[in-house]
């Protein structure tokens, strides 16, 4: 019982968005300061002068240690040679903006100091004026490493997830029209006794449990990883719209029960003039819908955006820090962020910066979910429009109202096929649509040095999140190793947008070509 | 007369298409059969649509509206039994390069959709309950009453196979159990009089093997218990599901008997809502462990076998020569007792590559994760 309201309390902690704001974290010390940088003056900070530990060292599980930014007391400017990045003197040729010329890292113009406490593996930032720390933090299995080339990682930044205001916005004003509709028609249901208008109301009831379930998918796949959910919460919104989808197929599944029942028991209580009311107000309802939400089905507006994402190192100052790392593909070369894109504005520069292969930008796969549920909705109005105006011009012609419950029916099963599929290729663990696997394959064989590409899995961690693993035989010599282990992570990064990828690097032997084991996939 | 030396086999006559669609279904029904969990699925299967065509064809002739009704709800159970099979032929395929990891996936997918199905059912036997008990419904219930025991026994053969084969049987659990199919789940149907006796009753009473299971502490001993006498690995999320069916359709059968027997001889009329909500309650609370399991395995989850080996790895993998960090690991479930894994390692600029890769990967399939991709990253410095 105890564990339940701890769950809960945890609940609504995170779905109260500023405490999701009001910290940062991050295993990585670089990303970090990249974050302060983007502070204005306004946040206050305290001083203090910090050692910088030695940036060659890597900790050691268990370890803290603060690291902190070197200040001159005095002014409390940043002494120039306390970048990270350098361990020689530079000077800085930037001055309002305190820029250290070798990596173009910025610090805040008069910050005084700025703490950072490294805890044995994440990072927490401790702004002075409202200490904040993680709520969620990365657990200790994780190292913190801190490199002295600024430039080389193995793994991929921390991103912040860029919260998805849009599509939520919809879905509560969708969930808001959903529950007024359906207290007016239960209300008009009593009152007038009749069951077209109560079953619509029950309808109307699966649909808000529906945007209800998208809703909380969404908030849910905001979180960020723990040590047992090491990807993270992404899955969390493929389920909850398989769920939602699968809602609509039970309430089909019952009308078009409740439609047999009458066609075998030829009994129809029909009050043809409250139908036509019934489903002239649900068609309005859906038309409104289909209006505002038409837009995502266009392919440069794209509500989430692709999250594939290279180093996303240096962010522009004046963008917001929600924004830095919205991650856009990138090849390691381009140091500087190319853009952003507010999430409503019309932009395809998300495919510009590089040549990537980012599946096609839909939107989140919850409001498409949502979306269905309307659609279903609208279609039923419709039938049952249609068998309102039949009834009340040719009263005898009752059993047209079954079958356009079964003509109708049929189409709403129809609609939700596409997004079932995408739902169950995801969960599936299967390879999104847009990548090529045998293209993959190719790409990896073309790094130099590489001869067998074997054990090439590829799969999605969400729509738009995919994961890489693979094991490369390379040319028995060591020095190789790591640049060609580079050089294809790179590659494969930057081509296909890929947020996660392992790869093993293995000596190549005779005994491979043989092997049965690694023998391509055949289909 | 010369023998041809050469057969000409693929250009001029393709397959008629019927028949390699028969010779594909004929390909699946061997698959089935050859695994003995699916051919008791499948014959269990076979045996409740047989019970299920007979009612209704005795429905329509005798023009009963709770046989029709009833008959309509076995056939609806059925497809929780159809999806365990179709899963378990699924999850037999080779991988293809859509799908890398081959479809074994699909036996998580049925447990979980066969888990949420199951939950449906049970909120809409409660609205139905809710319904009954604002505006009770007079019951007839003599006919029904054979009806529901041959559903009972049907559903007992069920759960004796299935207990230790694991399959999940739908079984339609005869006449009346309390699903909201059971006649009068509209409005209009109130007006029909032959209703079928309501719902459930209290499922303690019921004496089948599983009995454990009813209360809600003994729901997690019952679960784990089908869960292990189930099936091979593979076939474990499966037959959780189709046994939580057949054991939801149980409770239904016995609640049906019981609520008869309590309103032939007390006239108690209000047992029969009040069973219903509590035999909805039993079946959601014995589906709810199924659901969070399946769930954490899509969500990519660490596995809950080796949780608590996991630290000590790291600690062994650190331990190995050149080892600096451990970076990024990610372990999860493919199905059940496959598991993946994958972990990034710094090492030092002179580390051997291969020492550590093979004792890496000695490491972690001691502890059972088969599936490892090792990326070792060498510090430049």
């Amino acid at each position: 019982m105890k564990r339940f309201w701890n769950h809960f309390i945890q609940l609504s902690r995170v779905l109260k968005s500023e405490d999701r704001d009001n910290y940062f974290y991050s295993s990585n010390l670089m990303d970090c300061l990249n974050f302060i940088s983007l502070f204005d003056e306004q946040c206050a900070i305290s001083t203090s002068y910090m050692r910088l530990a030695d940036s060659a060292s890597v900790k050691r599980y268990g370890e803290e240690e603060s690291a902190t930014l070197p200040v001159d007391q005095s002014n409390g400017e940043l002494l120039s040679n306390s970048c990270p990045c350098v361990t020689s003197a530079n000077t800085t040729t930037d001055e309002s903006m305190h820029a250290c010329s070798n990596c173009g890292r910025r610090f805040a113009g008069n910050s005084k100091g700025i703490t950072i406490k490294i805890e044995a593996s994440n990072v927490q930032v401790v702004r002075p004026t409202n200490v904040v720390t993680a709520k969620e933090k990365v657990d200790d299995a994780f190292k913190l490493k801190m490199f002295s080339d600024s430039g080389e990682h193995c793994h991929d930044d921390e991103h912040r997830h860029v919260t998805d205001n849009g599509a939520r916005r919809k879905l509560w004003i969708a969930s808001l029209l959903c529950v007024v509709f359906m207290i007016g028609e239960a209300v008009g249901g009593l009152l007038a006794g009749s069951l077209a208008v109560a079953t619509d109301a029950a309808h109307l009831l699966t649909d808000f449990a529906g945007f209800m379930i998208s809703l909380f998918a969404l908030y849910i796949s905001e979180r960020p990883a723990t040590k047992t959910l090491s990807y993270g919460y992404h899955r969390a919104e493929v389920i909850g719209a398989l769920t939602s989808v699968l809602l609509i197929w039970v309430v089909t599944g019952i009308l078009v029960y409740l439609a047999v029942q009458r066609v075998v028991m030829q009994e129809f209580e029909i009050n043809a003039p409250i139908m036509l009311i019934t489903s002239g107000i649900g068609l309005i309802n859906g038309m409104y819908f289909a209006s505002t939400w038409s837009q995502p089905w266009r392919r440069c507006q794209s509500w989430t955006q692709p999250q594939g994402h290279g180093h996303s190192h240096n962010a522009k100052p004046k963008t917001t820090a929600a924004h830095a790392n919205g991650g856009f593909v990138r090849s390691v070369e381009d140091p500087e962020n190319t853009d952003h894109t507010d999430p409503k504005e019309t932009s395809c520069e998300s495919d510009s910066s590089s040549n990537a292969q980012v599946a096609v930008a839909k939107p989140n796969i919850n409001v498409r979910a949502a979306f269905i549920h309307v659609v279903g909705d609208f279609l039923q109005s419709v039938g049952v429009f249609a068998a309102a105006l039949t009834i009340y011009f040719e009263p005898t012609w009752v059993i047209i109202d079954p079958i356009c419950t079964f003509l109708f029916s049929i189409l709403v099963i129809g609609t939700t096929f596409a997004i079932i599929k995408d739902t169950l290729v995801v969960l599936m663990e299967g390879i999104p649509k847009g990548i090529d696997f045998n293209e993959v394959r190719e790409t990896l064989l073309q790094v130099k040095g590489v001869y067998i590409v074997h054990n090439l899995r590829i799969w999605s961690l969400s729509m738009d999140k995919i994961a890489m693993s693979a094991h490369l035989a390379v040319e028995p010599g060591s020095s190789s190793a790591n640049s060609i282990l580079r050089k294809s992570s790179q590659l494969v990064k930057s081509k296909y947008g890929f947020c996660e990828v392992t790869i093993q690097i293995e000596d190549f032997n005779q005994s491979m070509q043989d092997c049965r084991k690694c023998q391509e996939l055949n289909y | 007369m010369m023998l041809p030396l050469t057969k000409k086999d693929c250009d001029d006559k393709p397959y008629k298409s019927k028949s390699r669609v028969l010779e594909k279904l004929a390909g699946w029904v061997r698959l089935i059969i050859s695994d003995r969990d699916s051919r008791n699925l499948f014959c269990f299967l076979i045996l409740n649509l047989c019970f299920a065509f007979v009612e209704l064809f005795y429905g329509i002739w005798t023009n009963s509206l709770g046989l029709i009704s009833d008959s309509f709800h076995m056939f609806f159970d059925c497809t929780g039994l159809v999806a365990g099979l179709i899963a378990s032929v699924i999850a037999k395929w080779r991988a293809t390069d859509h799908f890398t990891y081959g479809f074994v996936r699909a036996e998580v997918l049925a447990g979980f959709l066969n888990g949420l199905f199951l939950l449906f059912i049970a909120f809409f036997i409660l609205s139905e309950a809710v319904e009954r008990l604002l505006e009770p419904p007079e019951v007839k219930h003599e006919r029904l009453f054979l009806v529901s025991v041959l559903g009972l026994l049907v559903n007992l053969v069920g759960i004796y196979v299935f207990q230790h084969g694991g399959a999940h049987g739908h079984s339609h659990g005869g006449g009346g159990h309390g699903h909201s199919h059971g006649g009068g789940h509209s409005h209009d149907s109130h007006k029909h009089d032959d209703h079928n006796p309501s719902f459930l009753s209290h499922g303690h009473s019921h004496d089948h093997d599983a009995g454990h299971g009813h209360s809600h502490n003994g729901a997690s001993h019952f679960h784990s218990h089908g869960g292990e006498s189930g099936g091979t690995g593979a076939n474990k999320q499966i037959m959780r599901g189709v046994f939580l069916h057949i054991l939801a359709d149980t409770l239904g059968s016995v609640g049906v008997i019981i609520s008869a027997g309590l309103m032939w001889a007390f006239e108690w009329y209000i047992a029969d809502p009040i069973c219903s909500i509590c035999i909805a309650l039993l079946i959601c609370l014995s589906v709810l462990d199924l659901i969070k399991e399946s769930a954490f395995i899509l969500m990519q989850r660490v596995p809950y076998s080796i949780d608590n080996q996991l630290p000590q790895c790291y600690q062994r993998l650190m331990q190995l020569e050149g080892v600096l960090s451990v970076q990024e690991p990610h372990f999860w479930t493919l199905c059940s007792d496959v598991y993946v894994g994958t972990v990034k390692l710094e090492v030092s600029r002179n580390a051997d590559p291969r020492y550590i890769t093979q004792n890496a990967q000695l490491i972690f399939q001691g502890i059972g994760v088969k599936k490892m991709t090792i990326q070792l990253d060498f510090l430049l410095t």
